[in-house]
Protein backbone atom coordinates (compact mmCIF):
# COMPACT_ATOMS: atom_id res chain seq x y z
CA UNK A 1 0.00 0.00 0.00
CA UNK A 2 1.43 3.46 -0.82
CA UNK A 3 0.80 5.82 1.67
CA UNK A 4 -2.03 8.71 0.61
CA UNK A 5 0.38 11.78 0.92
CA UNK A 6 3.57 10.83 -1.46
CA UNK A 7 2.35 11.63 -4.99
CA UNK A 8 2.60 15.01 -6.76
CA UNK A 9 -0.52 15.56 -9.69
CA UNK A 10 0.48 15.43 -12.94
CA UNK A 11 1.20 19.01 -14.06
CA UNK A 12 3.96 18.57 -11.70
CA UNK A 13 5.92 16.26 -13.95
CA UNK A 14 8.72 17.38 -16.54
CA UNK A 15 8.10 17.18 -19.97
CA UNK A 16 9.24 13.33 -20.58
CA UNK A 17 8.70 11.88 -17.30
CA UNK A 18 7.19 8.61 -16.54
CA UNK A 19 5.29 8.27 -13.57
CA UNK A 20 2.69 5.82 -12.39
CA UNK A 21 -0.90 6.95 -11.41
CA UNK A 22 -1.64 6.56 -7.72
CA UNK A 23 -5.50 7.27 -7.01
CA UNK A 24 -7.34 10.27 -8.78
CA UNK A 25 -8.58 12.55 -6.35
CA UNK A 26 -11.82 14.10 -8.18
CA UNK A 27 -13.75 16.38 -6.42
CA UNK A 28 -17.14 15.34 -8.24
CA UNK A 29 -18.22 12.18 -9.49
CA UNK A 30 -18.39 13.63 -13.35
CA UNK A 31 -14.96 14.26 -13.39
CA UNK A 32 -13.87 10.91 -12.19
CA UNK A 33 -16.37 8.74 -14.27
CA UNK A 34 -14.64 10.99 -17.54
CA UNK A 35 -11.00 10.18 -16.49
CA UNK A 36 -11.85 6.17 -16.08
CA UNK A 37 -13.47 6.08 -19.12
CA UNK A 38 -10.65 7.60 -20.63
CA UNK A 39 -8.57 4.59 -18.58
CA UNK A 40 -6.82 6.52 -16.47
CA UNK A 41 -6.52 4.80 -13.50
CA UNK A 42 -4.55 3.65 -10.60
CA UNK A 43 -1.70 1.44 -11.32
CA UNK A 44 -0.91 2.63 -15.00
CA UNK A 45 1.93 4.11 -16.30
CA UNK A 46 1.75 7.97 -17.30
CA UNK A 47 4.20 9.92 -19.38
CA UNK A 48 3.77 13.66 -20.04
CA UNK A 49 4.22 14.54 -23.59
CA UNK A 50 3.39 18.60 -23.06
CA UNK A 51 2.55 20.75 -20.87
CA UNK A 52 1.53 23.87 -22.88
CA UNK A 53 -1.11 24.87 -24.37
CA UNK A 54 -2.73 21.60 -22.93
CA UNK A 55 -1.48 19.08 -21.17
CA UNK A 56 -0.67 15.89 -23.46
CA UNK A 57 -0.17 12.86 -21.96
CA UNK A 58 0.28 9.13 -22.41
CA UNK A 59 -1.63 6.04 -20.30
CA UNK A 60 -1.32 2.67 -21.56
CA UNK A 61 -1.62 2.92 -25.28
CA UNK A 62 -3.86 5.91 -24.63
CA UNK A 63 -3.00 9.09 -25.64
CA UNK A 64 -4.93 11.83 -23.64
CA UNK A 65 -5.27 15.99 -23.85
CA UNK A 66 -6.40 17.46 -20.59
CA UNK A 67 -6.79 21.21 -19.64
CA UNK A 68 -4.78 21.73 -16.08
CA UNK A 69 -7.69 21.66 -13.65
CA UNK A 70 -8.58 18.07 -14.93
CA UNK A 71 -4.63 16.98 -14.86
CA UNK A 72 -4.45 18.29 -11.10
CA UNK A 73 -6.75 15.08 -10.10
CA UNK A 74 -4.62 12.65 -11.20
CA UNK A 75 -1.95 12.19 -8.49
CA UNK A 76 0.82 10.01 -9.41
CA UNK A 77 4.34 9.01 -7.93
CA UNK A 78 7.37 9.48 -9.83
CA UNK A 79 9.38 6.22 -11.28
CA UNK B 1 12.37 -8.81 -30.52
CA UNK B 2 11.68 -7.24 -27.46
CA UNK B 3 9.15 -8.46 -25.64
CA UNK B 4 7.26 -6.09 -22.99
CA UNK B 5 4.47 -6.07 -20.58
CA UNK B 6 1.24 -5.15 -23.01
CA UNK B 7 0.36 -2.85 -20.09
CA UNK B 8 3.03 -1.04 -17.38
CA UNK B 9 0.45 -1.58 -14.98
CA UNK B 10 1.63 -1.97 -11.25
CA UNK B 11 -1.37 -4.07 -9.39
CA UNK B 12 -1.79 -2.53 -6.04
CA UNK B 13 -5.50 -1.72 -5.90
CA UNK B 14 -7.32 -5.55 -5.55
CA UNK B 15 -7.26 -5.62 -1.72
CA UNK B 16 -9.68 -2.86 -1.58
CA UNK B 17 -12.76 -3.49 0.11
CA UNK B 18 -13.26 -5.43 -2.76
CA UNK B 19 -14.25 -8.46 -0.34
CA UNK B 20 -17.08 -6.17 0.39
CA UNK B 21 -18.57 -5.38 -2.80
CA UNK B 22 -18.37 -8.74 -3.53
CA UNK B 23 -20.68 -9.70 -1.02
CA UNK B 24 -22.98 -7.21 -1.85
CA UNK B 25 -23.33 -8.57 -5.45
CA UNK B 26 -24.30 -11.77 -4.06
CA UNK B 27 -26.33 -10.78 -1.53
CA UNK B 28 -28.52 -8.89 -4.18
CA UNK B 29 -27.89 -11.43 -6.69
CA UNK B 30 -30.13 -13.98 -4.74
CA UNK B 31 -32.97 -10.88 -4.43
CA UNK B 32 -33.22 -10.71 -8.32
CA UNK B 33 -36.76 -12.62 -9.09
CA UNK B 34 -37.22 -10.94 -12.59
CA UNK B 35 -35.54 -12.05 -15.77
CA UNK B 36 -32.82 -9.40 -17.34
CA UNK B 37 -31.98 -11.19 -20.19
CA UNK B 38 -28.05 -9.77 -18.63
CA UNK B 39 -26.72 -12.09 -16.20
CA UNK B 40 -27.88 -11.11 -12.41
CA UNK B 41 -24.20 -10.36 -11.41
CA UNK B 42 -23.64 -8.08 -14.22
CA UNK B 43 -27.05 -6.25 -12.97
CA UNK B 44 -26.36 -6.37 -9.41
CA UNK B 45 -22.48 -4.78 -10.10
CA UNK B 46 -24.13 -2.12 -12.17
CA UNK B 47 -27.16 -1.16 -9.45
CA UNK B 48 -23.75 -0.97 -6.92
CA UNK B 49 -21.98 1.18 -9.75
CA UNK B 50 -25.72 3.29 -9.72
CA UNK B 51 -26.18 3.04 -13.00
CA UNK B 52 -29.64 5.26 -13.79
CA UNK B 53 -30.90 2.98 -16.03
CA UNK B 54 -30.58 -0.44 -14.33
CA UNK B 55 -31.68 1.04 -10.71
CA UNK B 56 -35.04 2.40 -12.59
CA UNK B 57 -35.65 -1.09 -14.39
CA UNK B 58 -34.43 -2.73 -11.17
CA UNK B 59 -37.07 -0.20 -9.16
CA UNK B 60 -39.77 -1.24 -11.39
CA UNK B 61 -39.84 -5.33 -11.61
CA UNK B 62 -38.59 -5.95 -7.90
CA UNK B 63 -41.56 -5.57 -5.01
CA UNK B 64 -38.08 -6.09 -2.64
CA UNK B 65 -36.21 -3.34 -3.79
CA UNK B 66 -35.87 -1.52 -0.60
CA UNK B 67 -34.22 -4.65 0.72
CA UNK B 68 -31.42 -4.11 -2.52
CA UNK B 69 -31.55 -0.49 -1.95
CA UNK B 70 -30.66 -0.78 1.46
CA UNK B 71 -27.23 -3.46 0.34
CA UNK B 72 -26.38 -0.66 -1.98
CA UNK B 73 -26.28 2.38 0.83
CA UNK B 74 -24.62 -0.19 3.29
CA UNK B 75 -21.74 -1.22 1.23
CA UNK B 76 -21.45 2.55 -0.06
CA UNK B 77 -21.03 3.48 3.09
CA UNK B 78 -18.29 0.83 4.21
CA UNK B 79 -16.05 1.55 1.40
CA UNK B 80 -14.23 5.17 1.42
CA UNK B 81 -14.38 5.70 -2.32
CA UNK B 82 -16.75 5.48 -4.83
CA UNK B 83 -18.24 2.04 -6.09
CA UNK B 84 -17.92 2.76 -9.85
CA UNK B 85 -14.02 3.48 -8.79
CA UNK B 86 -13.69 0.54 -7.20
CA UNK B 87 -15.27 -1.98 -9.60
CA UNK B 88 -13.66 -0.12 -12.62
CA UNK B 89 -10.14 -0.52 -10.48
CA UNK B 90 -10.81 -4.35 -9.99
CA UNK B 91 -11.69 -5.11 -13.29
CA UNK B 92 -8.81 -3.39 -14.61
CA UNK B 93 -7.07 -5.76 -12.61
CA UNK B 94 -8.16 -8.57 -13.66
CA UNK B 95 -8.13 -7.83 -17.33
CA UNK B 96 -4.98 -7.06 -17.21
CA UNK B 97 -3.70 -10.46 -15.11
CA UNK B 98 -5.32 -11.95 -18.35
CA UNK B 99 -3.57 -9.80 -20.83
CA UNK B 100 -0.40 -10.76 -19.17
CA UNK B 101 -0.93 -14.60 -20.21
CA UNK B 102 -1.48 -14.10 -23.64
CA UNK B 103 -0.12 -11.39 -24.79
CA UNK B 104 2.84 -9.76 -25.58
CA UNK B 105 3.90 -6.35 -26.73
CA UNK B 106 6.47 -5.60 -29.62
CA UNK B 107 7.96 -2.04 -29.49
CA UNK B 108 6.13 -0.55 -31.98
CA UNK B 109 7.89 1.92 -34.84
CA UNK B 110 6.33 4.46 -36.28
CA UNK B 111 7.53 6.19 -39.42
CA UNK B 112 9.47 8.98 -39.41
CA UNK B 113 6.86 10.77 -41.38
CA UNK B 114 3.54 10.45 -39.75
CA UNK B 115 5.86 10.86 -36.62
CA UNK B 116 6.51 14.22 -37.25
CA UNK B 117 3.30 15.04 -38.99
CA UNK B 118 2.42 13.71 -35.01
CA UNK B 119 4.57 16.25 -33.66
CA UNK B 120 3.94 19.57 -35.41
CA UNK B 121 0.46 19.30 -35.44
CA UNK B 122 0.19 19.37 -31.64
CA UNK B 123 3.24 21.75 -30.54
CA UNK B 124 1.98 24.96 -30.48
CA UNK B 125 4.88 26.86 -33.11
CA UNK B 126 4.18 24.47 -35.45
CA UNK B 127 0.62 23.73 -34.55
CA UNK B 128 -0.93 27.00 -34.23
CA UNK B 129 0.03 28.38 -37.81
CA UNK B 130 -1.08 24.20 -39.44
CA UNK B 131 -4.60 25.40 -37.99
CA UNK B 132 -4.29 28.81 -38.68
CA UNK B 133 -4.12 26.82 -42.33
CA UNK B 134 -7.02 24.15 -41.77
CA UNK B 135 -9.52 26.97 -40.95
CA UNK B 136 -8.34 29.40 -43.46
CA UNK B 137 -8.55 26.79 -46.52
CA UNK B 138 -11.05 24.24 -45.11
CA UNK B 139 -13.89 26.07 -43.57
CA UNK B 140 -13.01 29.97 -45.14
CA UNK B 141 -12.19 29.02 -48.53
CA UNK B 142 -14.10 26.26 -49.13
CA UNK B 143 -17.40 26.07 -47.39
CA UNK B 144 -17.08 30.29 -47.30
CA UNK B 145 -16.39 31.06 -50.52
CA UNK B 146 -17.17 28.02 -52.42
CA UNK B 147 -19.81 26.68 -50.70
CA UNK B 148 -21.24 30.15 -49.76
CA UNK B 149 -20.49 31.67 -53.00
CA UNK B 150 -19.43 30.00 -56.06
CA UNK B 151 -22.23 27.19 -55.43
CA UNK B 152 -24.84 29.09 -53.72
CA UNK B 153 -25.10 31.60 -56.62
CA UNK B 154 -25.17 29.07 -59.17
CA UNK B 155 -28.41 27.33 -57.59
CA UNK B 156 -30.15 30.67 -57.31
CA UNK B 157 -29.26 32.24 -60.12
CA UNK B 158 -28.88 29.83 -62.63
CA UNK B 159 -31.40 27.27 -61.18
CA UNK B 160 -34.22 28.94 -59.14
CA UNK B 161 -34.02 32.28 -60.17
CA UNK B 162 -33.93 31.59 -64.16
CA UNK B 163 -36.17 28.36 -63.96
CA UNK B 164 -38.07 27.55 -60.79
CA UNK B 165 -39.26 31.04 -59.78
CA UNK B 166 -40.75 32.12 -63.06
CA UNK B 167 -42.13 28.46 -63.42
CA UNK B 168 -44.15 28.36 -59.80
CA UNK B 169 -44.94 32.11 -60.33
CA UNK B 170 -46.54 31.53 -63.98
CA UNK B 171 -48.49 28.36 -62.10
CA UNK B 172 -50.17 30.34 -59.35
CA UNK B 173 -50.93 33.33 -60.67
CA UNK B 174 -52.60 31.57 -63.68
CA UNK B 175 -54.10 28.39 -61.47
CA UNK B 176 -55.12 31.16 -58.48
CA UNK B 177 -57.23 34.24 -58.57
CA UNK B 178 -56.55 35.61 -55.00
CA UNK B 179 -53.13 38.07 -54.74
CA UNK B 180 -52.96 37.01 -50.86
CA UNK B 181 -52.77 33.33 -51.52
CA UNK B 182 -50.57 33.92 -54.76
CA UNK B 183 -48.64 35.66 -52.47
CA UNK B 184 -48.41 33.37 -49.92
CA UNK B 185 -47.09 30.62 -52.00
CA UNK B 186 -44.68 32.13 -55.15
CA UNK B 187 -44.14 35.99 -56.01
CA UNK B 188 -41.28 37.74 -53.32
CA UNK B 189 -42.00 36.20 -50.35
CA UNK B 190 -43.52 33.07 -51.30
CA UNK B 191 -43.16 29.20 -49.59
CA UNK B 192 -41.70 28.41 -52.82
CA UNK B 193 -39.82 30.83 -54.20
CA UNK B 194 -38.43 32.25 -50.86
CA UNK B 195 -38.88 29.53 -48.08
CA UNK B 196 -37.94 26.08 -50.40
CA UNK B 197 -35.14 28.38 -52.43
CA UNK B 198 -33.46 29.44 -49.22
CA UNK B 199 -33.10 25.98 -47.93
CA UNK B 200 -32.05 24.27 -50.72
CA UNK B 201 -29.96 27.24 -52.94
CA UNK B 202 -28.55 28.69 -50.23
CA UNK B 203 -28.15 26.53 -47.36
CA UNK B 204 -28.04 23.35 -48.75
CA UNK B 205 -24.36 23.91 -50.57
CA UNK B 206 -23.23 25.82 -47.64
CA UNK B 207 -24.44 22.77 -45.24
CA UNK B 208 -23.36 20.10 -47.84
CA UNK B 209 -19.66 21.48 -48.03
CA UNK B 210 -19.19 21.81 -44.41
CA UNK B 211 -19.81 18.53 -43.09
CA UNK B 212 -17.64 17.05 -45.84
CA UNK B 213 -15.01 19.08 -44.71
CA UNK B 214 -15.24 18.66 -41.15
CA UNK B 215 -16.41 14.87 -41.45
CA UNK B 216 -12.57 14.68 -43.22
CA UNK B 217 -11.35 17.00 -40.00
CA UNK B 218 -12.85 14.71 -37.51
CA UNK B 219 -11.76 11.03 -39.70
CA UNK B 220 -8.22 12.10 -40.45
CA UNK B 221 -7.94 12.50 -36.10
CA UNK B 222 -7.53 16.06 -36.29
CA UNK B 223 -10.19 17.34 -34.53
CA UNK B 224 -8.61 16.48 -30.95
CA UNK B 225 -5.15 18.58 -32.34
CA UNK B 226 -7.48 21.78 -33.09
CA UNK B 227 -8.88 21.47 -29.56
CA UNK B 228 -6.54 21.43 -27.36
CA UNK B 229 -4.18 23.97 -29.17
CA UNK B 230 -7.14 26.38 -28.82
CA UNK B 231 -8.58 25.59 -25.12
CA UNK B 232 -6.95 28.00 -23.34
CA UNK B 233 -8.19 31.19 -25.31
CA UNK B 234 -11.68 29.63 -25.65
CA UNK B 235 -11.64 29.29 -21.40
CA UNK B 236 -11.27 32.87 -21.08
CA UNK B 237 -14.60 33.30 -22.84
CA UNK B 238 -16.25 30.70 -21.09
CA UNK B 239 -16.11 27.85 -23.77
CA UNK B 240 -13.58 24.77 -23.82
CA UNK B 241 -11.35 23.71 -26.57
CA UNK B 242 -14.35 21.73 -28.34
CA UNK B 243 -16.10 25.01 -29.32
CA UNK B 244 -13.62 25.77 -31.73
CA UNK B 245 -15.78 24.37 -34.81
CA UNK B 246 -19.08 25.59 -33.74
CA UNK B 247 -17.28 29.25 -33.29
CA UNK B 248 -15.57 29.32 -36.39
CA UNK B 249 -18.43 27.58 -38.74
CA UNK B 250 -20.42 30.69 -37.92
CA UNK B 251 -18.30 32.78 -40.01
CA UNK B 252 -20.01 30.79 -42.65
CA UNK B 253 -23.67 30.05 -41.81
CA UNK B 254 -24.53 31.17 -37.46
CA UNK B 255 -27.66 29.35 -38.18
CA UNK B 256 -25.52 25.67 -38.41
CA UNK B 257 -23.10 27.07 -36.18
CA UNK B 258 -25.95 27.12 -33.60
CA UNK B 259 -27.23 23.61 -34.63
CA UNK B 260 -23.99 22.61 -34.15
CA UNK B 261 -23.46 24.14 -30.70
CA UNK B 262 -25.51 21.11 -29.32
CA UNK B 263 -22.48 19.09 -29.11
CA UNK B 264 -20.82 21.39 -26.31
CA UNK B 265 -21.28 19.71 -23.18
CA UNK B 266 -22.87 21.88 -20.42
CA UNK B 267 -25.85 24.10 -21.16
CA UNK B 268 -23.79 26.83 -19.75
CA UNK B 269 -21.37 26.86 -22.77
CA UNK B 270 -23.95 26.05 -25.17
CA UNK B 271 -25.82 28.93 -24.02
CA UNK B 272 -22.49 31.37 -24.31
CA UNK B 273 -21.69 29.98 -27.45
CA UNK B 274 -25.46 30.87 -28.80
CA UNK B 275 -25.12 34.01 -27.53
CA UNK B 276 -21.96 34.95 -28.93
CA UNK B 277 -22.83 33.90 -32.16
CA UNK B 278 -26.28 35.64 -32.82
CA UNK B 279 -24.06 38.50 -31.15
CA UNK B 280 -20.42 39.11 -32.83
CA UNK B 281 -19.90 36.58 -35.51
CA UNK B 282 -20.91 37.57 -38.91
CA UNK B 283 -22.03 34.81 -41.26
CA UNK B 284 -20.99 34.85 -45.20
CA UNK B 285 -23.89 36.12 -46.07
CA UNK B 286 -22.99 39.61 -43.94
CA UNK B 287 -19.18 39.37 -44.54
CA UNK B 288 -19.92 39.77 -48.21
CA UNK B 289 -22.29 42.58 -47.76
CA UNK B 290 -19.66 44.57 -45.53
CA UNK B 291 -16.81 43.95 -47.30
CA UNK B 292 -18.03 45.14 -50.38
CA UNK B 293 -19.58 48.31 -48.70
CA UNK B 294 -16.52 48.94 -47.00
CA UNK B 295 -13.94 48.21 -49.75
CA UNK B 296 -11.84 50.68 -50.90
CA UNK B 297 -11.77 52.05 -47.28
CA UNK B 298 -9.74 50.64 -45.31
CA UNK B 299 -9.93 52.76 -41.78
CA UNK B 300 -13.25 52.10 -41.83
CA UNK B 301 -12.86 48.53 -42.23
CA UNK B 302 -10.07 48.34 -39.38
CA UNK B 303 -12.72 50.03 -36.98
CA UNK B 304 -15.90 47.75 -37.61
CA UNK B 305 -13.25 44.89 -37.50
CA UNK B 306 -11.26 45.93 -34.44
CA UNK B 307 -15.09 47.30 -32.62
CA UNK B 308 -16.80 43.67 -33.20
CA UNK B 309 -14.00 41.82 -32.06
CA UNK B 310 -13.63 44.23 -28.90
CA UNK B 311 -17.58 43.28 -28.60
CA UNK B 312 -16.98 40.02 -29.10
CA UNK B 313 -14.22 39.43 -26.15
CA UNK B 314 -15.84 41.69 -23.84
CA UNK B 315 -19.32 39.81 -23.83
CA UNK B 316 -17.97 36.41 -23.81
CA UNK B 317 -15.53 37.80 -21.06
CA UNK B 318 -18.73 39.09 -19.03
CA UNK B 319 -21.26 36.33 -19.44
CA UNK B 320 -18.30 33.51 -18.60
CA UNK B 321 -18.13 35.97 -15.04
CA UNK B 322 -21.76 36.62 -14.74
CA UNK B 323 -23.90 33.05 -15.55
CA UNK B 324 -23.61 30.45 -12.76
CA UNK B 325 -23.10 26.81 -13.23
CA UNK B 326 -19.86 24.71 -13.49
CA UNK B 327 -16.67 25.93 -15.29
CA UNK B 328 -16.07 24.21 -18.38
CA UNK B 329 -13.30 21.58 -18.28
CA UNK B 330 -11.29 19.57 -21.51
CA UNK B 331 -10.45 16.27 -22.35
CA UNK B 332 -10.25 14.33 -25.11
CA UNK B 333 -8.71 11.43 -26.13
CA UNK B 334 -5.91 12.11 -29.02
CA UNK B 335 -5.91 9.66 -31.64
CA UNK B 336 -2.70 8.69 -34.61
CA UNK B 337 -3.49 10.94 -37.76
CA UNK B 338 -4.75 8.58 -40.29
CA UNK B 339 -5.74 9.61 -43.74
CA UNK B 340 -9.67 9.62 -43.78
CA UNK B 341 -11.84 6.44 -45.44
CA UNK B 342 -13.32 8.38 -48.17
CA UNK B 343 -16.31 5.94 -48.05
CA UNK B 344 -16.52 7.49 -44.77
CA UNK B 345 -16.96 10.52 -45.21
CA UNK B 346 -19.06 10.68 -47.53
CA UNK B 347 -21.64 8.76 -45.79
CA UNK B 348 -21.16 10.66 -43.06
CA UNK B 349 -21.67 14.06 -44.97
CA UNK B 350 -24.89 12.30 -46.84
CA UNK B 351 -26.73 11.61 -43.67
CA UNK B 352 -26.02 14.66 -41.33
CA UNK B 353 -26.83 16.67 -45.00
CA UNK B 354 -30.16 14.86 -44.50
CA UNK B 355 -30.68 15.28 -41.23
CA UNK B 356 -29.83 18.70 -41.19
CA UNK B 357 -32.41 19.45 -44.14
CA UNK B 358 -35.15 18.01 -42.97
CA UNK B 359 -34.23 20.59 -39.38
CA UNK B 360 -34.10 23.75 -41.58
CA UNK B 361 -37.05 23.25 -44.18
CA UNK B 362 -39.73 23.76 -41.68
CA UNK B 363 -38.23 27.34 -40.35
CA UNK B 364 -37.67 28.51 -43.50
CA UNK B 365 -41.77 28.03 -44.14
CA UNK B 366 -42.74 29.55 -41.39
CA UNK B 367 -40.05 32.38 -42.21
CA UNK B 368 -41.82 32.94 -45.53
CA UNK B 369 -45.40 32.79 -43.66
CA UNK B 370 -44.38 35.41 -40.98
CA UNK B 371 -43.21 37.79 -43.73
CA UNK B 372 -46.17 37.11 -45.58
CA UNK B 373 -48.25 38.36 -42.73
CA UNK B 374 -45.93 41.12 -41.92
CA UNK B 375 -46.48 42.43 -45.64
CA UNK B 376 -50.27 41.65 -45.36
CA UNK B 377 -51.02 43.46 -42.28
CA UNK B 378 -48.58 46.57 -42.82
CA UNK B 379 -46.83 45.60 -39.48
CA UNK B 380 -43.84 45.56 -41.29
CA UNK B 381 -44.30 49.28 -42.17
CA UNK B 382 -45.33 50.18 -38.80
CA UNK B 383 -41.92 48.56 -37.14
CA UNK B 384 -39.80 50.67 -40.10
CA UNK B 385 -41.55 53.87 -39.16
CA UNK B 386 -41.46 53.27 -35.25
CA UNK B 387 -37.58 52.82 -35.73
CA UNK B 388 -36.59 56.28 -37.28
CA UNK B 389 -36.03 57.60 -34.31
CA UNK B 390 -33.27 55.18 -33.40
CA UNK B 391 -32.15 55.50 -36.79
CA UNK B 392 -31.43 59.05 -36.44
CA UNK B 393 -29.82 58.57 -32.43
CA UNK B 394 -27.39 56.46 -34.87
CA UNK B 395 -26.89 59.22 -37.45
CA UNK B 396 -28.52 56.96 -40.14
CA UNK B 397 -30.77 58.02 -42.33
CA UNK B 398 -34.50 56.56 -41.32
CA UNK B 399 -34.78 54.01 -44.83
CA UNK B 400 -32.02 52.41 -43.03
CA UNK B 401 -34.25 50.92 -40.83
CA UNK B 402 -35.77 48.95 -43.76
CA UNK B 403 -32.76 47.14 -43.86
CA UNK B 404 -32.14 45.92 -40.51
CA UNK B 405 -35.98 44.27 -40.41
CA UNK B 406 -35.97 43.32 -44.13
CA UNK B 407 -31.97 41.95 -43.16
CA UNK B 408 -33.44 39.81 -40.47
CA UNK B 409 -36.04 37.91 -42.95
CA UNK B 410 -34.07 38.09 -46.27
CA UNK B 411 -30.34 38.91 -46.56
CA UNK B 412 -30.09 39.92 -49.78
CA UNK B 413 -32.94 42.28 -48.82
CA UNK B 414 -31.29 44.34 -46.31
CA UNK B 415 -27.74 44.09 -48.07
CA UNK B 416 -29.42 45.74 -51.41
CA UNK B 417 -30.94 48.33 -48.72
CA UNK B 418 -27.75 49.30 -47.78
CA UNK B 419 -26.10 49.23 -51.19
CA UNK B 420 -28.90 51.21 -52.36
CA UNK B 421 -27.97 54.33 -49.71
CA UNK B 422 -24.66 53.96 -50.23
CA UNK B 423 -24.82 54.47 -54.14
CA UNK B 424 -27.38 57.26 -54.05
CA UNK B 425 -24.32 58.87 -51.70
CA UNK B 426 -26.41 59.26 -48.74
CA UNK B 427 -23.66 57.36 -46.33
CA UNK B 428 -20.39 58.29 -45.28
CA UNK B 429 -17.73 56.49 -44.25
CA UNK B 430 -19.00 56.78 -40.16
CA UNK B 431 -22.03 56.36 -41.16
CA UNK B 432 -21.12 52.99 -43.09
CA UNK B 433 -19.27 51.62 -39.81
CA UNK B 434 -21.80 52.32 -38.04
CA UNK B 435 -24.68 50.56 -40.15
CA UNK B 436 -22.28 47.43 -40.28
CA UNK B 437 -20.94 47.40 -37.19
CA UNK B 438 -25.08 47.58 -36.14
CA UNK B 439 -26.01 44.62 -38.08
CA UNK B 440 -23.43 42.52 -37.11
CA UNK B 441 -24.55 42.47 -33.94
CA UNK B 442 -28.21 42.82 -34.84
CA UNK B 443 -29.77 39.23 -34.96
CA UNK B 444 -28.58 37.87 -38.17
CA UNK B 445 -31.88 36.25 -39.63
CA UNK B 446 -34.99 34.35 -38.79
CA UNK B 447 -33.73 31.10 -39.78
CA UNK B 448 -31.12 31.58 -36.56
CA UNK B 449 -33.34 32.70 -34.76
CA UNK B 450 -35.51 29.74 -35.31
CA UNK B 451 -33.01 27.62 -34.72
CA UNK B 452 -32.44 29.37 -30.96
CA UNK B 453 -36.08 28.99 -30.36
CA UNK B 454 -35.57 25.15 -31.47
CA UNK B 455 -32.20 24.67 -29.46
CA UNK B 456 -32.04 26.55 -26.41
CA UNK B 457 -36.05 27.16 -25.73
CA UNK B 458 -38.64 29.46 -25.95
CA UNK B 459 -36.99 31.36 -23.23
CA UNK B 460 -33.45 31.48 -23.77
CA UNK B 461 -33.89 32.40 -27.11
CA UNK B 462 -35.97 35.42 -26.14
CA UNK B 463 -33.65 36.61 -23.49
CA UNK B 464 -30.56 36.47 -25.88
CA UNK B 465 -32.79 38.24 -28.48
CA UNK B 466 -33.54 40.90 -26.08
CA UNK B 467 -30.29 41.56 -25.06
CA UNK B 468 -29.10 41.45 -28.59
CA UNK B 469 -31.57 43.32 -29.83
CA UNK B 470 -31.70 47.10 -27.58
CA UNK B 471 -27.44 46.37 -27.31
CA UNK B 472 -26.98 46.43 -31.29
CA UNK B 473 -28.66 50.07 -31.35
CA UNK B 474 -26.69 51.29 -28.47
CA UNK B 475 -23.36 50.21 -29.42
CA UNK B 476 -24.61 51.77 -32.95
CA UNK B 477 -25.49 54.53 -31.10
CA UNK B 478 -22.15 54.95 -28.99
CA UNK B 479 -19.93 54.04 -31.75
CA UNK B 480 -21.54 56.89 -33.74
CA UNK B 481 -21.25 59.50 -30.87
CA UNK B 482 -17.58 58.54 -30.24
CA UNK B 483 -16.49 58.76 -33.75
CA UNK B 484 -18.28 62.21 -34.13
CA UNK B 485 -17.01 63.67 -31.18
CA UNK B 486 -13.36 62.37 -31.88
CA UNK B 487 -13.85 64.42 -35.25
CA UNK B 488 -13.12 61.32 -37.03
CA UNK B 489 -14.04 61.05 -40.87
CA UNK B 490 -13.51 57.67 -42.53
Amino acid sequence: MVAKDSGVNLTELGVGEKATILRIDAKDKKTLNKLMALGVLPGMTVMLMQKFPSLVFKVGNTRIAADEAISKNIIVMKN
Amino acid sequence: MARKEPLEYHDFNTHRNFNEIEKAARDIEVLLKSDYRLSKRSIALLLLQEDEEITALVRRKEKDFDTIDKIIQKTRKACPEPLQYLITLERQSKVDRILREVISAREKRESSFEQWLDDITIKPLTGVPLLFLVLYFGLYKFVGQFGAGTVVDFIEGNIFEAYVNPWINHIVVSLIPYKPIQQLLALDYGIITLGIRYAVAIILPIVGTFFLVFSIIEDSGYLPRLALLVDRVFKKIGLNGRAVIPMTLGFGCDTMATLVSRTLETRRERIIATLLLALAIPCSAQLGVILALLSGRPYAMGVWVGFILLVFLFIGYLTAKILPGERPSFYMEVPPLRMPKISNVLEKTFSRMQWYFLEIVPMFILASVLIWFGKMTGLFDMIVHALAPVMNAMGLPEKAAEAFLFGFFRRDYGAAGLYDLQKSGALNGVQMVVASATLTLFVPCIAQFSIMVKERGVKTALAIVGFIVPFAFISGVALNWVLNTLGVTL
